[in-house]
């Protein structure tokens, strides 16, 4: 075998590997802490945009800031 | 983050007509949190200007690499406070930034008072980062389209995809154990630059030199670089070049995974 193609099997092979591990190391923490894999969430939970206000009743500002 | 350390008392009056010392301290803050999360000088001082202004203020400042050295006086009086404030948020944030400039025209149009300002700034620091997965996903995908937008083939699109999926995760991962940002830069670019080489590794389609240059672009310090400019352009020089230091930095290390995988792969110049 010549070097690119060890190269990138090695690569290839430690990523698949990082990948289980973290999947299998986030599947323990998530049963430890007896999170319900499926669950029904508030209609703000389920469409939040990173942005959004954390207290819905707090008031939005739409300003433009090239005015000043 | 504030090195002057004093206890504020915050009655009914200092809601109306805070004391410099409460102003200053507040606008170091500030100052720490929206320089940290990306916002350039020039922002920063329109911002400042603008709240001080509004609370009968007048600030003086010096704006640092990592800190912001502020000072807030009344005019006509010599009460002066001056506050020492590091740069706090390590990670960019555009969302912080335009929330914090957000809060400061709210002040400036009488919206909310002082106190309420202090409160709100509170709740905009305790925003929570974008969910990784999405970023991740998002990330890749942006990347693959440059690939497309280069003139790459479809099967370069979808190996500069993974390559990206790949390197970006693996930066994730990296920068949540806290490895130094610049051996974090090395190891991706060399990750993705092996695995966007797959294209002329197996042959899959015409242009496996456009996946390769491409699988590496999410890496490009691009932010730190147009805030030099921008500073440098508003005559903030030492911010300018500390910034601009800071993306070549990454740059070159950005470079220096790219040969190596270049290098291993038996790619391009060597």
């Amino acid at each position: 075998m010549n070097t690119p193609l060890i190269t990138w099997c090695c690569i290839a092979i430690a990523m698949i590997i990082i990948f289980i591990l973290r999947v299998c190391h986030n599947r323990n923490n998530t049963l430890r802490a007896n999170r319900k894999f499926i669950e029904i969430g508030s209609e703000r939970e389920e469409i939040f945009v990173p942005g959004d206000r954390l207290h819905p009743d707090t008031e939005t500002y739409d300003y433009n800031d090239d005015n000043d | 983050m504030t090195t002057t350390t004093t206890t504020i008392e915050i009655t009914e009056a200092t809601h109306l007509y805070p004391t410099s010392t409460e102003v200053g301290l507040f606008l170091s803050d500030y100052a720490g949190w929206l320089l940290g999360s990306g916002a350039t000088c020039i922002r920063l001082e329109k911002n400042i200007e603008r709240m001080a202004a509004t609370f009968g203020k007048k600030v003086d400042m010096t704006i640092m690499p990592r800190h912001i050295h502020l000072t807030v006086r009344e005019p006509g009086s010599t009460e002066l406070f001056t506050a020492v404030a590091s740069i706090c948020h390590p990670v960019i944030s555009f969302d912080i930034n335009t929330r914090l400039s957000e809060l400061s025209w709210a002040v400036a149009d009488g919206k909310i008072d002082f106190h309420g300002a202090r409160e709100e700034f509170e709740r905009i620091i305790l925003t929570p980062p974008a969910d990784k997965r999405f970023v991740l996903l998002v990330a890749s995908l942006a990347n693959a389209s440059f690939c497309r937008l280069f003139g790459g083939d479809w099967q370069a699109v979808g190996i500069v995809f993974l390559a990206t999926l790949c390197g970006f995760y693996l930066k994730q991962i990296l920068c949540e154990s806290k490895t130094d940002i610049r051996l974090v830069f090395i190891i991706c670019a060399f990750v993705s630059s092996v695995l966007g080489a797959t294209d002329a590794l197996f042959h899959l389609g015409s242009t496996p030199e456009i996946a390769l240059g491409t699988s590496v672009l999410y890496l490009v310090p691009g932010i730190p670089f147009l805030n030099s400019f921008s500073d440098m352009i508003d005559g903030h020089y030492i911010c300018a070049f500390s910034r601009f230091m800071n993306a070549v930095v990454l740059t070159a290390c950005l470079s220096i995974g790219l040969c190596g995988g270049m290098l291993m792969m038996n790619m391009g110049m060597f």
